[in-house]
């Protein structure tokens, strides 16, 4: 498999780092880029094509909502990932809904 | 979250995965998509009819051209079969087996029928069809595509019409009538059937050309063509060779009397006045007859030879024909002086009517009379119809004698309903060529208007075998002397062909029963049983029947039992000559010879259009005085 191309919205430098070394001892090749605002959210989908979006959920510049709505107007093909340590059941639910109703 | 990410990597993989197979599935569709509009595009615009039907022939698909082929709106075409759209003779069986074959194997080669298709619009249309099967979801399913060749059809009909048909009679010209002849001749080596070729050439035609100019020229050739065309049976072929020569192609004829029959005809009718410019003019024509096989087996041979022929009965004085060999010219003499003696009787008027009186079975009343011809030759005196009427059949003779007859028959009746005798009805018997020839309808109004006899009381009588012989056509030509008003009557009934079905299409008013059948009751039990039938017939249909042929009270006794309505024979009148009806009307106190004396005696006969005799040249006098008949 040729590497995937992620791109990873995450303001925290360690968690970012976290998921990397993650996907990484799961064996899978990625090339990737870091992203934590509106503006270099919008400009990396601009730029470059992505097989999949990774993001935090609770960040201090902008929430996974906002960057889910922003990946899926671009484009609702990509699959989209939310990552939390403290998101609620009830959130993760409606967040994958959201995510469901928007690419469908 | 740090505890949960082990999962992150199958997570991303399985999304990724759907994703590519989201996008692959889309693309297909819009791939879909795509073709099946640039085919709907293709299919649409063909001009050729394209459908797609199951396994039963129903139409599950079709394009535009095809409803518009067959005059349907687009959507109305899935469901219908598609046997329906084709003419029903189209069973090709080998197609339709082809189209609908079951086994999954294929089925080879598409396969090709030519045929009709039924337009709802424009009705019948040629086609060529071309079928191929194919599967759809294991479900077996044919393509059809149905071309319209009409166009095609009609421009090589075009080119094959000028090829082998003469533009101005619309005739076969010489080319095809050679290949006729020659097919002919094939079918005839497998037959014992005689072929005859009439070759036929006009007398002083350039006359016609030279001072009437080339349209009027046309317009007498395109006559001559149908006067020719109703002289032979439909089987024969007629061709224009150019200029004035005409053919004539007869087979499967069974002796040469038949060709000379004809030849003889087509001279009378060549000889009857053309009316151009408010004039008219007399032609006559020149014909050679080649027979096979008695002549030659060829082709060349045969036209050679009649053409020859036709040169011969030139050099003969024209208005005549001639075999090719010389013995066939040979006819008994017999037969040659009575038709010579025929032609000349009308021109003399030689012929009387003699009149059978017609009574009402139940009160014994005079209603009417029966016209009887009868020829008084001066040398050979009084002559039954059965020694003369057989021969102005054959040479259509019978069509200006037949005129006389009506004529005459119409004012003698005309002067006794003046005379008192109202609604005294008269019968005049009609021949089959006289029935045949397209100037009938017009010549019996002519007549009545002329004579001024109220149609009602006019009676033409017809058998069976001629209304049997072509019997729509028959029909038609009935019902338009119906129209005049008059009545018609069958005559002879019950030794003919007798079909009910069409006795009651025929717009017939009486049936008259046949002597055969009244000579013999009330003792023969097969005789009293057939009249009783066609009285009871009769009766059902709303006919009146009349009994002939009744000599004795015993037979009277017996009609009336029966609910007959007319008789005539001897027992209630022999036939007699006018002027001794005039007698018996008076005696039976319908008419005062007071009263007959004071009408204007009978009008001197109207002279027919005398008939250049055929056997002899008319000369250089192409102009002679135009009669009505």
């Amino acid at each position: 498999m040729k590497n995937a191309r992620v791109l990873l919205v995450e303001d925290c430098e360690n968690d970012a780092f976290l998921v990397l070394a993650t996907l990484k001892q799961s064996r899978i090749g990625i090339r990737h880029r870091r992203v934590w605002t509106r503006a270099t959210l919008a400009a990396a989908l601009q730029e470059d094509p992505w097989d999949a979006v990774i993001s935090d959920y609770a960040m201090p510049q902008f929430g996974g909502f906002e960057a889910l709505a922003m990946v899926k107007a671009r484009n609702p093909d990509i699959p989209f990932i939310l990552v939390s340590g403290a998101i609620g059941e009830e959130t993760a639910v409606a967040a994958c809904a959201a995510a469901h109703r928007i690419s469908s | 979250m740090k505890h949960n990410l082990g999962r992150l990597g199958a997570v991303l993989i399985r999304a990724m995965g759907e994703t590519e197979v989201r996008q692959s599935a889309r693309a297909a569709t819009e791939y879909l998509q795509a073709n099946e509009a640039l085919l709907n595009s293709i299919i649409n615009t063909a001009a050729d009819g394209i459908a797609v039907i199951d396994c039963g022939g129903v139409i599950e698909f079709a394009n535009e051209a095809l409803a518009r082929m067959m005059g349907y709106e687009p959507p109305e075409m899935k469901g219908v079969e598609l046997i329906r759209l084709l003419h029903q003779n189209s069973a090709s069986t080998a197609f339709w087996e082809k189209l609908f074959c079951t086994t999954t194997q294929d089925c080879g080669k598409p396969a090709d029928l030519q045929t009709n298709a039924r337009s709802r619009t424009a009705g019948a249309i040629p086609v060529e069809i071309r079928a191929s099967r194919m599967e759809m979801n294991g479900t077996p399913k044919a393509t059809v595509v149905i071309r319209d060749v009409s166009e095609r059809t009609r421009s090589e009909e075009r080119v094959w019409r000028l090829a082998h048909f003469d533009e101005l009679s619309g005739l076969p010209n010489r080319l095809l009538f050679r290949q006729l002849l020659e097919q002919a001749l094939r079918d005839a080596n497998r037959g014992k059937k005689l072929i005859a070729v009439l070759f036929i050439d006009l007398d002083r035609f350039k006359l016609i050309n030279d001072t009437l100019g080339h349209d009027a020229g046309d317009d007498v050739l395109r006559e001559v063509t149908v006067r020719v065309r109703q002289c032979l049976r439909e089987s024969d072929i007629i061709s224009r060779f150019g200029g004035d020569e005409f053919a004539a192609l007869m087979r499967d004829i069974d002796d040469p009397e038949a060709a000379r029959a004809a030849a003889s005809r087509i001279l009378s009718a060549v000889a009857e006045p053309y009316s151009l410019d408010g004039d008219e003019y007399h032609l006559s024509a020149s014909i050679g007859i080649s027979t096979y096989p008695g002549d030659s087996g060829d082709a060349a041979a045969l036209l050679r030879n009649s053409e020859l022929a036709m040169y011969r009965a030139k050099d003969q004085g024209k208005n005549n024909f001639q075999f090719h060999s010389p013995q066939m010219n040979a006819r008994s003499f017999e037969q040659v002086v009575l038709e010579r003696f025929l032609r000349r009787a009308i021109e003399l008027d030689e012929f009387l009517l003699y009149y059978q009186p017609q009574v009402e079975v139940a009160t014994g009343r005079v209603v009417g009379a029966e016209a009887l011809l009868r020829w008084n030759h001066p040398g050979m005196g009084m002559m039954p119809p059965v020694k003369f009427i057989p021969l102005a059949e054959e040479t259509g003779l019978i069509v200006p004698i037949g005129r006389i007859v009506l004529m005459r028959a119409c004012v003698d009746a005309k002067r006794w309903q003046d005379a008192g005798a109202h609604d005294f009805r008269i019968a005049v018997n009609l021949s089959p060529r006289q029935f045949a020839h397209s100037d009938l309808v017009s010549d019996v109004r002519h007549i009545l208007e002329d004579t001024g006899l109220p149609p009602e009381t006019l009676e033409l009588e017809i058998t069976e075998s001629m209304v049997m012989d072509k019997p729509e056509r028959a029909t038609a030509i009935l019902h338009e002397l119906r129209a005049l008003g008059i009545q018609l009557a069958i005559d002879d009934f019950g030794t003919g062909y007798s079909s009910l079905g069409y006795l009651k299409r025929f717009p017939v008013n009486t049936l008259k029963v046949d002597r055969s059948f009244i000579k013999d009751i009330p003792d023969d039990t097969d005789d009293v049983a057939i009249t009783n039938a066609v009285i009871a017939m009769g009766r059902s249909l709303r006919l009146s029947v009349v009994a002939e042929g009744v000599e004795t009270a015993g037979q009277a006794e017996f009609l009336r039992n029966n609910g007959c309505d007319l008789m005539q024979g001897y027992l209630t009148g022999k036939p007699m000559p006018a002027a001794e009806l005039d007698g018996f009307l008076e005696k039976n106190g319908l008419i005062t010879l007071a009263a007959l004396a004071s009408i204007a005696p009978a009008q001197a006969p109207v002279p027919p259009t005398p008939s250049p005799e055929v056997t002899e040249s008319t000369g250089g006098n192409l102009r002679q005085p135009a009669f009505r008949f």
